[in-house]
Formats: C-alpha cells, sequence, structure tokens
C-alpha cells in the first residue's frame, strides 16, 4: 500500500501490505483450495510415479487400435464419488460466501444513521462534498494544557486552562478572515461566522509554532483529491461520474482497500458504498475501472479522523 | 464462376485501403472555412503572426493578457480609421475574454468585428484550463490588409497566414507532435506491404527448400495459388495454425514491451497512451488473433480425420472464415502506426469506448477500426461456427455415433455449439458501439443509453468464450494422457457429459465478471451462485484424467509433458478462481492483478499448454515427422519454470492491491521488487517459445520419420497416412467397437436405472 506519513493525525495506523480485509473468508476459501491443490498434486504425483511404462504389466491394458473404439472403462461409485463430493463443498462454499453478500451489499444504511459524503469522479480525479458537518481538531503532541474551541453563528471562542500563555488565533471563513489574541485563557470573538462556509482557524504560539488547528468543513463544502470522515461511524459514499470540458463521463470504480470495498461509477447512475472505520488514519483510494490515459494516477486519500462520540480508544474517544 | 470470389475480395481490398484515411486524422483542427476574417484574401507567406505573453507552462486557471500582433512589410496598411488587418484566434483548453468593441466570436472562434480591422494587434486575457495536464492549443490565422477595398469586393494585394501555438499546463507531460493523417497513411500502407513481402519471401524460401533444382517462379506462384485459394480443411487448417502461431509471437512481444514499462516503479519507457494501448491489443491479440484461430486450426485438421468426413461441410466458407481474420487484423492493428489505435481494453466498456472529440480524455481515433475489426472477428467466428455443428453433426462415419466419438471432436462441437450462440450478443453489442461512435447513435451514451447493457451483452459471449477456447484444450489433454498412458480414457462418457454441463452452465455465469460494476444485487446473488456450480463438471474433468493415469503405462514424451504441466496450473487457475464469485473477496480481488494472474493461469496454463501438446502430439500427422524430443524438452522445462515464476507472483501483487492495467506504480507502494523479478521471467518464457519456433521449422526436415500411427492413438486420424490425402479418405471409413456388450449404458443412464429399480425393488418386496 502507499505509505502515508505526512498526514495527520498522529497514531494513526499505516495499512500493512499484503494486509486482507475480509481475512476470515479468505482463510476459509485458501483453506479449502489446499485441501483440493493437495488432494490432485499428491494423486498426480504417485499416479506419474507409480503408474510408468515399464513398471506395470500391460498385457492387462485394453488394446488401442487406430479405427477401433476401445473397451470403455468406468466406474459408476467412483465417478459418483467425485461428482457427489465437490458438491457438498460447492454448496458449503456458496453458503460461506453468501454470509460476505449480506456485509457487503445486503443492509446499505439509510442517510439519516450514516455519515454522508457524495462523490464525484472526473477524468482523472476524485471530488467529495460533505452532507453534514465534520470539524477536524488537532493539537501538537505534548501540549501541557487543553485548548477547547467552539463556534457559532455570532461567536468564536476559545478556551484554554492556563492563563499563562499568549497566543495568536487566525482564521479563515469563506472570503471573511481575522485573527485575535489569547492571553487570559479565554478568548470570545463576536463576530458574523457563516456557518455554510468552511471555517478554519489555526492557534500559534509566542515563537510562531502552531499548537493547534480546528477545521469544520460545513455540509455542501467540496473538496478535491482527499476527503476526511469520522471514525466509528458507518461511511456511506454516493457516487456519481461527471464529465469535464468536451469529454464525456466515463465508468470509474471506487476502490478502498483498507476496508475491502469497491464499487463501479456509472455515468447516469447513482451507486453507493458504505463501510464502518474503526481506526484513525490516512488510507488509500484507488481507480479500480480504466477510464482513460491516466487512469494508472486515478488515486487520492481517504483520512479517517477522530470521533469524540466513539466508545474506541482507536477512534480518539473514550478514554 | 471465377470472377465473383475475385470480385469479393477485390472489394474488401479496397474498403481496406479506403478505411484507415477516415480514422487517421488526429481531429484537432476545427472549422475555419467559413471564416470572413482571413479566407477572402489570399495566402502570403509574407505576413507574420504571433501571440506574445502566452506563459511556457501554464498554471491551472491562471489569466494571461495575450496580443495577437500581425505584421507585413510589405503591404502597409491604411492610415487613419481604415482597414488594416484581421484575424481568426480558434483555442483548445480555457477561455477567452477581450473587448467586444474590437473583438467578436463567430462560429465558435474569436475574430476582429468591423470596428476591430482597423488593427494589427489586439488584446485579449486568456484563463487557462483547470486542469493543469492539458495542453492548450492556440490556432491564429493573420490577414494584412492594404485597405484599398472601402469595405467591398478589393481583396487584391492582400495576404494572410497561420501559425498554431501550444501551451503545456504544468504537470502535463512534453507537448507530442500530431502525427498527421497523410503520413499515418504512408507508415500504414508501408508496413502492410512489407509484411506482405516478407511473408512472401519466407513462401518462397520455404519452397526453394523443398525442390532446390526444379525451382523457378512459375512452379512457385503455382504452389503460392495453391495456398491462397485452398478450400482443403488441412490447407486451410494449416494457414490457420500459421496465423494463430504468427499473432501469438506478436501479442507475446506486445507483452514484452509493457512489461518493461511495468519492471520499474514511476517508469517512463512508454507513455501513457502506448502503455494503454499495447495491453488492449496484447489482450484482443491473444484471445482472438492467436488463441481462436490456433483452435480453429486444429479442428480444422482434426475434427474432419477423427470423424471420418473427407472435409468439412462447407469447404468455401470454411476458406471464407480464415480469410477474414487477416483483414479483421490489420483492422485492429491499424491505428497503431499513428500512434492512435484502440485504447479501450479487450473489454471495450462504453462510455469510454464510444467517447470521442475529447481529446485525451477520450479513446483513440482508432477505437473505430478496432471496433470495426472485433465486428469481422465475429463474423468469421460465426462461419466457423456454422461450419464445425454441421460438419460433425451431418458428416460422421459409419460406427462414429455420438458416444463413440473422439473427445477432442467431442470438445470442439460444444465449444462451436457455445460459441455460435454466444456470437449474437457480442455482435449486437459490438455493432451498437461501432454506431455510436460513427453516426451518433446513444445506446450506451452517458445521458440516455445505458452502459451496463453493454457489459451484459459483452459478458454474455465473453464468459463462454472463455470455455470456447479452454474446451478444446480439454479435448487435446484427453486425447494425449489416453494415449500416453497406452489406454482407453477414464470414464468417457461422464466427460461427455462434464463437458456438455459446462456448455449450459458457462450460460448462466456471466454476472460474476459484473459483481462491481452497480448491477442489481439480486442478480449478484445468483450469478454467485451458478459460479460455484462450475468447479463440479470441471473437478469431474480432472479426477476422471487421474484416474485415467492410475493403473496405466505412462510414456513420457514432450505432449505428455505439457498435458501433465496442464493438469497442475489449471487446477492451480481453478482453484483461485473459486475466490472471485464471494462477495467479501471479489470486492477486493476484483480489477486487481489477482483477476490478471487467475486468467493467465487458466489461458497460458490452460489453453497454451493444450495446444503446445496438440502441437507435438498432431506434427507427425501433417508433417509426417515427429519434432524433435530434445528441443522439445528442452523447451517444456524452460518454459513451464519461467511461467510459473513469472505468474505466480501476480497473485501476492493482487492481495497487494495492485489493481490492473495501471501505467505505472509509486515507489512507496512496494510493488516495485515483483514486479521486476515478473518482467525477467516473463522475458525468459517469452524467448523459450523460440525454441518451439525452430523445432517446428527444423523437424520438419530433419525429424524422425513417423508412420501413421506414431504414439497409439486408436481414433481415425491415426488409421490414414501421415500426412493424409486429399480428399483426406479415399473411402469414407468405419469405426469399429472393441467394446463386446451389444449395448452399454453410459454412466448418467445406469444412475438413472438403478435409481428406478430402488423403486422396482420396493415394489417387489411388498
Amino acid at each position: 500500500m502507499f505509505m502515508s506519513d505526512s498526514l495527520p493525525p498522529a497514531g494513526g495506523r499505516v495499512m500493512v501490505s499484503g494486509e486482507i480485509p475480509w481475512e476470515t473468508q479468505y482463510n476459509q476459501f485458501m483453506f479449502w483450495s489446499i485441501v483440493v491443490g493437495l488432494i490432485v498434486f499428491v494423486w498426480l504425483l504417485y499416479a506419474v510415479l507409480r503408474f510408468r511404462r515399464g513398471m506395470v504389466d500391460e498385457s492387462n491394458l485394453e488394446k488401442l487400435e487406430p479405427g477401433t473404439f476401445p473397451k470403455e472403462r468406468d466406474n459408476l461409485r467412483l465417478e459418483a464419488v467425485w461428482v457427489v463430493i465437490p458438491s457438498i463443498l460447492v454448496a458449503w462454499l456458496c453458503l460461506l460466501s453468501w454470509t460476505s453478500m449480506y456485509d457487503a451489499w445486503g443492509n446499505p444504511p439509510s442517510d439519516e444513521e450514516a455519515f454522508v459524503v457524495e462523490v464525484t469522479a472526473t477524468q482523472w480525479n476524485w471530488a467529495y462534498t460533505y452532507t453534514e458537518p465534520l470539524v477536524i481538531e488537532e493539537a501538537t503532541d505534548g501540549l501541557s494544557y487543553p485548548i477547547h474551541v467552539s463556534v457559532s453563528e455570532g461567536t468564536i471562542l476559545v478556551s484554554t486552562s492556563t492563563v499563562d500563555v499568549n497566543l495568536t488565533a487566525i482564521w479563515t471563513n469563506g472570503p471573511a478572515n481575522g485573527q485575535f489574541n489569547i492571553s487570559s485563557g479565554l478568548a470570545t470573538l463576536n463576530t458574523v461566522v457563516d456557518m455554510h462556509e468552511m471555517f478554519s482557524l489555526t492557534i500559534t504560539d509566542e515563537e510562531g509554532l502552531q499548537v493547534y488547528s480546528y477545521v469544520r468543513y460545513a455540509a455542501q463544502t467540496s473538496s478535491s483529491g482527499e476527503v476526511y470522515v469520522p471514525c466509528d461511524r458507518t461511511i456511506k459514499m454516493t457516487m456519481n461520474s461527471e464529465r469535464l470540458d468536451e469529454a464525456d463521463a466515463v465508468i470509474h470504480s471506487m476502490f478502498l482497500p483498507e476496508w475491502g470495498m469497491k464499487e463501479d461509477i456509472v455515468p447516469n447512475l447513482e451507486t453507493m458504498l458504505y463501510f464502518h472505520p474503526e481506526e484513525i488514519g490516512t488510507y488509500d483510494v484507488i481507480c479500480a475501472e480504466y477510464c482513460g490515459m491516466r487512469h494508472a494516477y486515478m488515486t487520492g486519500k481517504i483520512t479517517v479522523v477522530a470521533n469524540p462520540n466513539s466508545d474506541l480508544e482507536s477512534c480518539g474517544g473514550g478514554a | 464462376m471465377r470472377r465473383k470470389p475475385i470480385l469479393l475480395l477485390a472489394i474488401i481490398a479496397i474498403a481496406l485501403i479506403v478505411t484507415p484515411q477516415f480514422q487517421a486524422s488526429p481531429g484537432g483542427i476545427g472549422s475555419t472555412s467559413d471564416d470572413s476574417g482571413c479566407f477572402c484574401h489570399t495566402e502570403d507567406s509574407g505576413t507574420e503572426v504571433s501571440i506574445s505573453g502566452l506563459p511556457d507552462t501554464f498554471n491551472a486557471s491562471a489569466i494571461y493578457n495575450l496580443t495577437i500582433t500581425i505584421s507585413n512589410s510589405d503591404i502597409a496598411g491604411a492610415t487613419e480609421n481604415a482597414n488594416m488587418g484581421g484575424f481568426r484566434l480558434l483555442i483548445e483548453g480555457g477561455t477567452l475574454d477581450f473587448d467586444q468593441t474590437l473583438v467578436q466570436v463567430v462560429e465558435g472562434g474569436l475574430t476582429h468585428t468591423e470596428l476591430g480591422n482597423d488593427y494589427r494587434s489586439w488584446e485579449v486575457s486568456w484563463t487557462a484550463p483547470a486542469d493543469d495536464t492539458k495542453v492548450a492549443e492556440f490556432i491564429l490565422w493573420g490577414n494584412a490588409v492594404n485597405g484599398d477595398a472601402n469595405g467591398a469586393t478589393g481583396n487584391s494585394g492582400d495576404g494572410y497566414n497561420g501559425a498554431t501555438f501550444q501551451v503545456a499546463g504544468l504537470n502535463a507531460g512534453a507537448i507530442e507532435e500530431t502525427v498527421d493523417a497523410q503520413r499515418a497513411m504512408v507508415v500504414l500502407m508501408s508496413t502492410v506491404l512489407l509484411v506482405l513481402t516478407l511473408m512472401g519471401l519466407a513462401a518462397m524460401y520455404v519452397f526453394y527448400s523443398q525442390n532446390p533444382e526444379g525451382f523457378n517462379m512459375g512452379n512457385f506462384w503455382e504452389w503460392l495459388k495453391g495456398w491462397l485459394t485452398t478450400t482443403d480443411h488441412k490447407g486451410v487448417g494449416l494457414l490457420y495454425l500459421n496465423f494463430g502461431l504468427l499473432f501469438f509471437l506478436v501479442g507475446g512481444l506486445l507483452a514484452l514491451l509493457f512489461r518493461i514499462q511495468l519492471a520499474t516503479p514511476m517508469n517512463d519507457f512508454l507513455t501513457e497512451k502506448e502503455y494503454n494501448s499495447f495491453f488492449t491489443l496484447h489482450g484482443t491479440t491473444m484471445v482472438f488473433l492467436a488463441a481462436m484461430p490456433l483452435i480453429s486450426g486444429f479442428a480444422n485438421y482434426i475434427v474432419p480425420l477423427q470423424i471420418g468426413a473427407q472435409d468439412l461441410a462447407f469447404p468455401r466458407v470454411n476458406a471464407l472464415a480464415f480469410w477474414m481474420l487477416p483483414g479483421a487484423a490489420i483492422l485492429l492493428f491499424a491505428g497503431i502506426f499513428s500512434g492512435q489505435t484502440g485504447d479501450i481494453t479487450w473489454v471495450m466498456y462504453p462510455p469510454y469506448s464510444t467517447s470521442s472529440g475529447g481529446g485525451d480524455m477520450s479513446a483513440n481515433p482508432g477505437t473505430t477500426l478496432f471496433v470495426a475489426g472485433i465486428v469481422m472477428l465475429g463474423a468469421s467466428s460465426t462461419l466457423s461456427g456454422v461450419n464445425f455443428i454441421t460438419t460433425i453433426l451431418t458428416m460422421r462415419a459409419h460406427g462414429v455415433t455420438w458416444m463413440k466419438m473422439p473427445l477432442f471432436s467431442w470438445s470442439i462441437f460444444v465449444s462451436m455449439f457455445m460459441l455460435f450462440l454466444s456470437l449474437p450478443a457480442l455482435i449486437i453489442g459490438v455493432l451498437m458501439m461501432f454506431l455510436d461512435r460513427t453516426i451518433g447513435s446513444v445506446f450506451f451514451a452517458t445521458n440516455v443509453g445505458d452502459p451496463i447493457l453493454y457489459q451484459h451483452l459483452f459478458w454474455f459471449f465473453g464468459h463462454p468464450e472463455v470455455y470456447v477456447v479452454v474446451l478444446p484444450a480439454f479435448g487435446v489433454i484427453s486425447e494425449v494422457l489416453a494415449t500416453s498412458a497406452r489406454r482407453s480414457i477414464f470414464g468417457y462418457k461422464s466427460m461427455v457429459y462434464a463437458m456438455a454441463g459446462l456448455g449450459v452452465v458457462a450460460f448462466i455465469v456471466w454476472g460474476h465478471h459484473m459483481l462491481t460494476s452497480g448491477m442489481d444485487p439480486q442478480l449478484r446473488f445468483i450469478m454467485m451462485g451458478a459460479t460455484m456450480l462450475v468447479a463440479i463438471p470441471t473437478g469431474i474433468k480432472v479426477f476422471n484424467w487421474l484416474a485415467t493415469l492410475w493403473g496405466g503405462a505412462l510414456v513420457f514424451k514432450t505432449h505428455t509433458l505439457w498435458a501433465l504441466g496442464f493438469i497442475l496450473t489449471f487446477t492451480l487457475g481453478g482453484i483461485s478462481g473459486m475466490f472471485f464469485p464471494v462477495a467479501g473477496l471479489d470486492m477486493y480481488f476484483h480489477d486487481t492483478y489477482f483477476v490478471v494472474a487467475h486468467f493467465h493461469y487458466v489461458f497460458v496454463g490452460g489453453v497454451v499448454f493444450g495446444l503446445y501438446a496438440a502441437f507435438y502430439y498432431w506434427y507427425p500427422k501433417w508433417t509426417g515427422r515427429k519434432m524433435n524430443e530434445k528441443l522439445g524438452m528442452l523447451h517444456f522445462l524452460i518454459s513451464f519454470i519461467s511461467y510459473n515464476a513469472a505468474f505466480w507472483p501476480m497473485h501476492n501483487l493482487g492481495i497487494m492491491g495492485m489493481p490492473r492495467r495501471t501505467h505505472s506504480y509509486t515507489i512507496e507502494s512496494g510493488y516495485g521488487e515483483l514486479n521486476s523479478s515478473i518482467t525477467i521471467w516473463v522475458f525468459i518464457f517469452g524467448l523459450s517459445q523460440l525454441i518451439m519456433v525452430w523445432n517446428l521449422i527444423y523437424s520438419r526436415k530433419h525429424g524422425e520419420v513417423a508412420g501413421p500411427d506414431p504414439w497409439g492413438g486408436w481414433s481415425l486420424e491415426w488409421s490414414t497416412t501421415s500426412p493424409p490425402p486429399t480428399p483426406s479418405f479415399a473411402e469414407i471409413p468405419i469405426q469399429k467397437d472393441a467394446n463386446t456388450e451389444a449395448h452399454r449404458d453410459g454412466t448418467f443412464m445406469r444412475g438413472v436405472k438403478k435409481l428406478w429399480m430402488i423403486g422396482e425393488k420396493k415394489e417387489a418386496k411388498e
């Protein structure tokens, strides 16, 4: 997998090469594959080594004469064995495979319970639109005091537990931007904040080093190339393919190797993909359906960010 | 009588020569002819046109101020408020903003207004495209006017000229020169001529080496004409085999080229378009121009001999089916000479394959010819299908009853039947695509059509097609293994039922190629179950082969080794196939290298190994000499080892998540090492095929002389001389039967009767 080393958040899991998401099922199929393979290969090897010319009495064999259909050999019982046993095995494998079918396609989440991201695939780019706000907070490692930010339509509020710091906050909100100081542990700025625009705020200390960042993607905010989703929530991607300039829209396929998910994105048809991330980190997005010249380079990143409402420690909550 | 075919051939030849002209145009230049800005005047190289303010490379969506200037020192313009010059500017990429009193838009291009022609330079601002991987193009025409017309008709003394400017985006590759239509035509025709000359010379050498003393051009022409006009099943069969082998090498060469590209991360040995075209041609060539003709070749040569027929039912149709192939091959490859061949993958999914006019974003213009070639291949295969089905249905000799027919003939029968039933779906789909590309119909178009419909049509053909090529390999292996073990095949009747079963099941599993396509999940559910069923008849065949070896006296000839190798690799390929109908695993493996590994294991390890066995097995029948065993063993050893070393690691790449059809991959992805080793082994595998080619040539003169039945086989082809006379049997033979019982039921019937008897016994007890 493409290793990620530059993107937040710290402590995120990097996918190990060669890992398969549907591991249990893969192992079950691998087990039966090895069983069948061993039977065939051992049988073949033994037959080839044992029944060679010169090692068997050929007088018992049926004579082959050109132009004469030879004596038939069959054994109903044996042949029944290799009809019935493989049939049972196939039935069993069918049952096994149908279990994953339910996980893959069987129970799509509703738009209310899932975190819905609208995906627009073009040649050769991914674009995303959030349908509900998403807040990403990140504090520098080892920051000795907690920082809390809250944003509402008329106020930006920053508080810290200590008064001995002199911090500067710089914010942008659509076309508007500004900055203010935090010196007494609490700062409130009364200003109009457009909650339909992306809001970002970074806080730097006296030396100008960034100690904290806050980004709020409003619903309907679009981003290109990379996407952020909350941890421990069902993520639902609703996907469309669109035309760019003079070219027709073509088929793409969103491939998320981390969760082993893949679904084609067909022009004029909305398809969907859902999964449940359980660990924060940055993972790959790959286009798996041939879509033209730069198909190989239609890649992107998906970042799973902490979800304070989660009970999972790996999702930044519950601690 | 003779004129009709010649006329037909002439029409085909003219069509072939004319068609490339329609498609070779790169299609960059827009309409300039209806322009009032320049073309009322005469062309003059003294006029210079230029655009200043163009950047070397543009940034996405940046705005640049451009000045368009024309100059001609010989033509002085009028000085005050009179005409001095005009221009026309066509751009591809980005948008223009301008002062509307001086400049206006006419028919999609920019030109001066009536007020604006009092100048020789104009200013416009250009907003670069949002996509900085593109190349923007400016086509500028300028006209220096002397102003003596006073608005009416006087154009004398004016002069126009044109120029084209290109600006690449920041992230675009180097600007490529587009090959103009004429040059592509010259390259194409020269190549066709060169290939024909070389083939002519090779044929001449073959004829010369047969009888050096008696050689003269008249004899040679008679001999060549015999080959070109033959309708004998043996002659056509050999033509098929040579054709298939030639394109097997061409397809292999393409694979070697793109394996170099994939050997290291972020390689740029091939451009993206070249890479995409090459893997497209590799797939299509290997399936339609190598595997299918080779199978047709063996079927042509062997089936009439095996069933005791003098020829096929329709010998002329047979020759026609063959001679459509070279035409189709030229169509498929035509675009490659202008760098614009089809880049739509062998599955040809629309809407990409129907897209045009979007520059690099759309499929190459050569795609139209490519699709036309596929239609032609379909027509050829249909003719073959009709021919073989009719032949086997009606022309079997006495004694060759359904349940006494050699398994190779059975496999050809089932496979041709499947081909015949599934081809209409492909031809309809491809014709619709062809219409979409040419006359603008909207079967698969983005807004109103249904691209998934094509996928259904294609795979309704595509999956049976896989079995169409692999079943004859099954037939070959059944013949070779039984003969090598010096006994009859185990479970003949269950082999036949298994093949027929595969022929039926193959038609209801196509959806497993489309599990992630946006198809209805309920349909996916059915396809998953049906796909699993394929394992049962395939299993019967493998176990019957193993049972045939059991207790036999195996002789190790080259064809035996290939057959044993076949069982090994085909079993592996079959097992890895079981991973795809599983929803959870397919969502991961679909369109990754795991798929590539799987189908190379069944296509190469199955079909090609089977065909190699057939080459070594039947070579004595058509030349009268055996192939060299030492060279054969060497070929097998090198090929078998390098083949597995090359294709096995592709499973690992798939598990690591490497998607197929990718031009390159990053260093961080960690795919580099495996890919490098694959490339090395693929080269060894590819080069080792030359051993067989040499063996085929060498053994024709120096091989050990073989009698009518060199391996001890039983079927009717071994009862005639090697090579057989024409017509193949002086009198229709009668196949004898060693089974003493008057009539023996097959496994199936005996099973049914036993079930029946359960009831009878119960009744008897009561």
